[in-house]
């Protein structure tokens, strides 16, 4: 399976009239800028705001015709419409064998496993033909959170057994990240498998969902890759609903106009999807970029440019807008969702690199960039901001000259108030008819308006959630503008587990995060007050949010505001109000949490309790795979086993306990070392500390 | 002896549960009786701990352990990475109905067979990477990324449709005559 040469022709006329759409709508309103701005001819500030506008209203007004497309194929009927180029009937290519790979990263075990147990028993539930097995690719650096890994693996491992096999491995070294662990995987084990579904460590997807992804791709042989959009669910924050909320009103129709306009030639999210496995081993191998950290290096954000790869090799990528049982997890709080952008900031800035390579299809090349202006539009808007501010000081400070020198009549001022507020309206339309579409879309659909709430309710959710992004989208702005510095400046990011429980945010924690912004805003108010005062109201609304920033973080983030809000039934979703069975399953999950396996010994660490208890120490070491290691590598863990026998685990650091964990000879020695000195030679000793008591 | 463990009596087929997390199905003969108690307590005490709750059943896996100690030739008080290895020998054993696993049950290093059951359909004639399928190594060839360049045959090759140049032909005028 190879290069696919000669796609399919294609209907481009949905991609030119969104083209025309979005050039049309963002010439009438530089014109209207631009004749505002030109009243006295234009100086270089002004240039520079038209030029920066007309970039930001592409923006928008691009995000605004693809929902009202979306909006107009679902009034249209339409799932048949969304999914029309895929085929679901028809031959398929026989039993396929189907791998979900999940990557973890010190992420917590029993969420992980709870999810993969949700998805695992969905899919026993459907009829599902072929076969799948389920791969935990484990990057996890932590010894304590890669045993206890281990442990909940054995667990779900018996628990379908016979069914679907499930399988376990741990990377030593983490080599190219996420990236690099999907890579191991399919070098390794690829040639067993026809597609993988890859799985994010919060993913959960549903036995339908899988096998009907599975059916598409045995049906369409020249489809490399369908994404299903996943859903945001399960938080209970403040923020993550009012996010949970946004995405279940407004994403279907986003994405409907995505998929109507992008068809084959569609991205990657990076997980939610169903991969063929062997064009992406052919063509997805990823390149060290050139140069320096952070623009050179591994590539982070790998989605992109594998998507785009796959096209580059005539492979078809699909949005499956039709497709439900697709969840993932949000940040719970603004700070972790801060956290999480400024990973994904350095990997689609990472991207300008790739823009320009050799044979990219154009609209993989539009991904791409699009990836990158959804980072840099913050940092446009901060300087339309600056420069815009700096245009009203000038113009407040000279004075209209009525007579021109050599000019018989006056120069009267002429007012374009008219033109300035049409154009503020026009920019709040593009800004809000997306949500509004949103709200509408509800209606066509009485049980989705029903489960978000009914109308009235929606309708205030709607409300509610357009004040909190007025309040919170200059708090993004700024972190996302200090996230481009940074990474202007060379500070690469470092690679962080994502936070995913509902923990609140401290003050102290808010403070320190925000504190910045609050006296960016302030003194930003301060100014334009003593010396743009007719400027100030109109920044009121963009400095709000920033000066409330600290007490807002941490407002948002409370569960207790989230869970009222529930019970009156704003920012509901279907997800809440009527849970599918795979979430049903999950929340059964994550709430039967089985208690550590075992409790007796659980005054000792996990790494103890590897080195002690025979199944776990035995467990750890089935898992192991057998490296060949120097004389010099070996001295040094005889060391490290040495330090341990006499000053105890607390004398080794987590890598040193990491090198011993990646050993077997030396885990086989520890254990026996074990025994060897709780031994009180005779019948009734007691087993070694860690051990468990039977 | 060996060819005992390694074909176990198919008369007398012994599951032991290792309590509810720990589940270890095991085959043993039955018809010898511990050869030395010391060795005997400190083999019954490991499996204890490794989770082998029946008292029946333990002593069956004790037994074989001990005598897989002595076909080995191992002293009477054996040090404890030497038990460790024949519990494993044992489990190796048991595990095989094949009798073709030899170097398994006659190994000194443990390969963790305490767990190894917990493994459905697991190869333990691969010795190595039970907790998944044997790898088959090929490389995903890192792709061309490099930069595209224009260059003088992209101009020279340059074919500009007649809509096109209608349109740009249009745009001229409107330039010229409107936007003045």
């Amino acid at each position: 399976m190879g290069r696919l040469d000669s796609a399919p022709a294609k209907p481009k006329y949905r991609r030119l009239l969104l083209l025309i759409l979005v050039l049309a709508s963002t010439c009438a309103a530089v014109l209207v800028l631009g004749t505002i701005l030109a009243a006295d001819g234009f100086s270089l500030l002004e240039l520079a705001i038209l030029t920066i506008f007309s970039a930001l209203f592409a923006w928008i007004t691009t995000a605004c015709w693809i929902s009202v497309i979306g909006f107009t194929v679902r009034l249209a009927g339409s799932r048949r419409r969304q999914g029309e180029g895929l085929a679901e009937g028809g031959p398929a290519t026989g039993p396929s064998v189907t791998a979900l790979v999940m990557p973890v990263y010190n992420e917590d075990p029993e969420r992980v496993v709870a999810g993969l147990r949700a998805t695992l028993v969905s899919l026993c539930e459907n009829t599902a033909t072929g076969r799948y097995d389920v791969y935990i690719l484990s990057d996890t650096t932590d010894p304590e959170i890669w045993l206890a890994e281990e442990l909940a693996w054995s667990r779900l491992n018996r628990e379908f057994a016979g069914r679907i096999d499930v399988f376990y491995r741990h990377r030593p070294r983490n080599l190219a990240r996420k990236s690099g662990n999907i890579a191991d995987f399919c070098e390794s084990w690829g040639y067993r498998y026809d597609y993988m579904v890859v799985l994010d460590a919060d993913s959960v997807m549903s036995g339908d969902c899988l096998t009907r992804l599975v059916g598409r791709m045995d049906r369409n042989p020249r489809v490399g890759l369908i994404q299903v959009p996943p859903v945001p669910v399960m938080r209970e924050t403040l923020f993550a609903r009012s996010q949970q909320f946004a995405s279940s009103v407004y994403g279907p129709t986003f994405v409907a106009g995505l998929a109507y306009w992008l068809e084959g030639d569609s991205n990657y999210w990076g997980h939610n999807a169903i991969l063929r496995v062997q064009p992406f081993v052919e063509h997805c191998g990823l390149p060290v970029l050139p140069g320096r950290e952070p623009f050179g290096g591994e590539i982070l954000s790998h989605d992109f440019v594998e998507a785009a790869l796959l096209r580059r090799a005539g492979w078809e990528v699909w949005l499956a807008a039709d497709l439900g049982g697709s969840f993932e997890e949000p940040p719970p709080t603004l700070i972790d969702h801060a956290k999480r952008d400024r990973r994904w900031c350095q990997g689609n800035l990472q991207h300008i690199g790739v823009l320009l390579a050799r044979g990219l299809r154009p609209l993989s090349r539009l991904h791409l960039g699009m990836g990158v202006m959804s980072y840099l539009s913050s940092l446009l808007w901060l300087l339309l901001l600056v420069f815009s501010s700096l245009e009203a000081l000038r113009q407040a400070q000279t004075e209209h000259s009525y007579f021109i020198e050599g000019d018989l009549f006056p120069n009267w001022p002429v007012s374009y108030a008219f033109e300035a507020t049409t154009l503020l309206a026009i920019t709040l339309v593009i800004l809000y008819l997306p949500k509004l579409l949103g709200y509408f879309a509800l209606f066509t659909e009485r049980r989705r308006l029903t489960a978000h709430g009914g109308a009235i309710k929606a309708f205030i959710s709607v409300v509610l959630e357009s004040l909190m992004s007025i309040l919170l989208a200059p708090i993004l702005m700024l972190f996302q503008s200090g996230f481009i510095v940074s990474i202007l400046a060379g500070r690469s990011v470092r690679w962080a587990a994502q936070r995913r429980d509902d923990d609140e945010t401290s003050w102290r924690e808010a403070a320190a995060a925000h504190w910045v912004h609050t006296a960016l805003a302030l003194a930003t108010g301060v100014a334009s007050y003593l010396y743009i005062p007719d400027f100030f109201l109109w920044l009121t609304p963009v400095l709000l949010g920033p000066v409330l920033s600290i007490p807002l973080s941490r407002f948002t983030s409370r569960t207790d505001v989230g869970r009222r809000l529930k019970a009156w039934g704003i920012f509901l979703t279907p997800c809440e109000s009527d849970p599918p069975r795979v979430l049903q399953l999950l929340s059964y999950y994550m709430s039967d949490r089985t208690p550590p396996l075992l409790p007796e010994s659980a005054a000792a660490s996990l790494f103890e309790q590897a080195i002690a208890d025979p199944f776990m120490n035995a467990l750890h070491r089935t898992l192991l795979e057998r490296q060949p290691r120097s004389k010099s590598e070996r001295l040094r863990l005889d060391g490290l086993i040495a330090r341990l026998q006499e000053n105890g685990p607390d004398s080794l650091s987590r890598d040193e306990k990491r090198d011993l964990l990646c050993d077997p000879t030396s885990m086989a020695t520890l254990h026996a070392l074990a025994w060897e000195a709780s031994d009180p030679a005779q019948p009734s000793g007691h087993a070694p500390q860690g051990a468990a008591a039977h | 002896m060996e060819a005992r463990l390694t074909q176990p009596s198919s008369e007398v087929p012994i599951l032991f549960e290792a309590g509810a997390d720990k589940a270890i199905a095991i085959q043993l003969p039955v018809e010898e009786q511990p050869p030395q108690s010391a060795l005997v307590a400190r083999i019954d005490r490991y499996l204890r701990a490794a989770g082998a709750l029946d008292t029946a059943r333990r002593s069956r896996l004790t037994a074989a352990t001990a005598r897989n100690l002595l076909a080995l030739g191992v002293s009477a008080e054996p040090a404890w990475a030497e038990i460790v290895a024949a519990v494993d020998r044992a489990l190796a054993g048991a595990d095989s109905t094949e009798g073709s696993d030899k170097a398994l049950t006659t190994s000194t290093t443990p390969h963790g067979r305490v767990a190894l059951r917990l493994v459905p359909d697991a190869d333990v004639g691969a010795g190595a990477g039970w907790g998944t399928p044997p790898r088959r190594r090929s490389a995903m060839r890192p792709q061309d990324l490099s930069l595209w360049r224009p260059t003088a045959e992209l101009l020279l090759g340059l074919r500009v449709s007649r809509p096109a140049q209608g349109l740009a032909a249009c745009l001229c005028w409107v330039a010229i005559l409107i936007v003045p």
